[in-house]
């Protein structure tokens, strides 16, 4: 009964933050508006890094290539389709190509998985660079833009989305395949796990809401080619942010995110000049400090005052 | 097939698993060579020889860990060469492994719930599923370590996981890898009577073992191998007095 209190308690809390959120436009500025969105953006790349990530182990640095497809298809039909459409098919885009990635390199392990991850954005970047100055003769596009409100909204249900998968993947059996599969890939397929099919769809499944942002990021950019499409930076900040706020719980990914992206608002527009310096020194304090991240903090806390309530008890 | 199945039982009694002509290199090591091995349908079987003999190799073609180069084998009358590990076990061959391989960062009562969802064909309904993961965690001894993690446990309780989660996907056929080593004498003695237990189950049980005193008493046969070869096949007094068998682990 008192587990269930507690989740009820969550649920309250849960409920209320994303009224708040929602709410958000009705009474904030248009720049807090843009602000939460550009959170949500990594809040949900991160979140999506760690359904996948978080279980296996397999670091990926895939993201900025499933983000990328998303704004590159939000771009060929964001002038003739609706906006939840194109989100739809920027996630499906990337769905497909993670399908395909994921079949060929998920045999690779470690590092090599890594490597591979990080060859590819290049890949489908100078790929696309390629093809629009060869056959379109074009680089770069003009994406019919939607409102802010529009597109934070997409943005908010697409964090809702990737929230609620990656609770049902938590706790279904599908997600204590994905664990098994973290801890012993061998035990897992001895144990009649179809380790190829269980990795390769949550690959893609990732993807999916990595694409499905890019797809409704593009519109806020107006302008795209395949540099900022693409952009490494889309890779390395969800790890980054993963590794700051951790991956044991939901909340976690979350807070990392979130912390680390106002943090990057506070310094590029307070210190412009020294903002990677600072970025730094916050990023090596923290692995030093706090190698658990937030969520280590967190647990340490959360124990401490249960073992001090069971003392009192 | 009329005299397919006639090979299949003889004397009455089927075999489980058929192995024909097996044999595996790597590289310059030929690991396997030509093995034919048989299986009967409810019956503990001990495989020995000494290191490198490739018998961890052989637990690895039979339950599709690797493939071999050449030969078959089947498994309740159905060729199950080359197929992968996951469909092997589905078919209810199970197995353990040599060092254990347990997911040190997951409860006990998930490892055999793993077990329990995917080792099988068809899963039963939640409430099966808690009740079978229950009475399996009885049988093994490990109730009432059922939330600690995989790590946490002893060796001796983590290879009793180990055989738990193998047990949970309903298995008839199981390949212990040294379910002895490292154990002291008295938890030895314990997994012992737990492989007993099992085999009254009816299921079939092949164990590599390097502790004789388990395997001649546990063990209705014995299958000897050494370089890759099988030498020797026999009861455990036939085994012990055999000449080569004699000679591989003494020397001449």
């Amino acid at each position: 009964m008192k587990t269930s209190g507690k989740n009820y308690g969550s649920f309250i809390a849960g409920i209320t933050l994303l009224a708040l959120l929602v709410g958000l436009p009705g009474y904030t500025s248009s720049y807090t508006v843009i602000l939460f969105t550009n959170i949500l953006m990594y809040v949900v790349l991160t979140l999506s890094w760690t359904i996948f990530s978080g279980p296996t182990g397999y670091i990926s640095l895939a993201s900025a290539a499933f983000f990328g497809g998303g704004v590159y298809a939000s771009a060929l039909f964001s002038s003739d389709l609706p906006l939840l459409a194109v989100v739809l098919i920027g996630g499906a885009a990337s769905f497909i190509l993670a399908l395909l990635v994921g079949a060929l390199t998920l045999r690779l392990k470690g590092m090599y998985f890594t490597m591979f991850t990080f060859g590819l954005v290049e890949l489908v970047r100078n790929s696309v660079h390629w093809w629009e100055v060869n056959i379109t003769g074009t680089v770069g596009r003009i994406i019919i833009s939607a409102d802010n409100t529009a597109i934070f909204y997409s943005m908010v249900a697409i964090f809702v989305a990737v929230l609620l998968g990656s609770r049902w993947i938590n706790h279904s059996s599908f997600g204590l395949a994905l664990q098994a599969i973290g801890e012993s890939e061998e035990a897992a397929a001895h144990s009649g796990v179809n380790v190829t099919k269980v990795k390769t769809l949550t690959f893609a499944v990732s993807a999916f809401f990595m694409g499905a942002s890019g797809a409704t990021m593009s519109m806020r950019w107006t302008y795209i080619d395949p540099t900022t499409a693409f952009n490494i930076q889309f890779s390395f900040m969800p790890v980054l942010m993963a590794i700051f706020g951790g991956t044991g719980h939901l909340y976690a990914p979350i807070a990392g995110a979130t912390a680390f992206s106002l943090l990057e608002e506070v310094l590029t527009t307070k210190f412009p000049y020294y903002y990677m310096l600072l970025f730094g020194l916050i990023m090596l304090a923290v692995i030093r400090f706090m190698p658990h991240g937030l969520e280590g903090v967190v647990e340490k806390w959360r124990n401490r005052k249960k073992s001090e309530s069971a003392g009192v008890a | 097939m009329e005299k397919q199945e006639k090979e299949r039982i003889r004397g009455g009694r089927m075999n489980i698993l058929e192995a024909e002509r097996l044999s595996k290199r790597f590289g310059g090591l030929t690991a396997i060579s030509g093995v034919n091995i048989e299986v009967e349908q409810g019956e503990i079987l001990g495989l020995i020889g000494p290191n490198g003999a490739g018998k961890t190799t052989l637990f690895n073609l039979l339950s599709g860990a690797i493939r071999a180069d050449t030969g078959l084998v089947r498994f309740k009358g159905q060729d199950i060469t080359g197929l992968k590990p996951h469909r092997i076990a589905r078919r209810g061959l199970a197995r353990t492994f040599q060092s254990v391989k347990i997911f040190s960062r997951m409860s006990v009562i998930d490892h055999v719930r793993l077990g329990y969802l995917f080792g099988r064909l068809e899963a039963g309904d939640k409430g099966e599923a808690d009740r079978e993961v229950c009475k399996i965690l009885e049988f093994v001894g490990l109730a009432s370590v059922r939330d600690s993690r995989g790590g946490e446990l002893i060796l001796a309780n983590q290879k009793r996981l180990e055989v738990a989660r193998a047990l949970a996907a309903k298995p008839d056929l199981l390949l212990l890898d040294e379910l002895m080593a490292g154990l002291t004498f008295t938890e030895m003695t314990e997994a012992m009577e737990l492989v007993k237990k099992i085999g009254r189950r009816g299921v079939t049980i092949v164990m590599i073992e390097h502790v004789m005193k388990a395997i001649m008493s546990i063990c209705g046969r014995i299958i000897v191998l050494d370089h890759g070869l099988k030498i020797a096949d026999g009861t455990p007094e036939e085994i012990a007095e055999d000449i080569t068998v004699i000679e591989v682990y003494l020397g001449e």
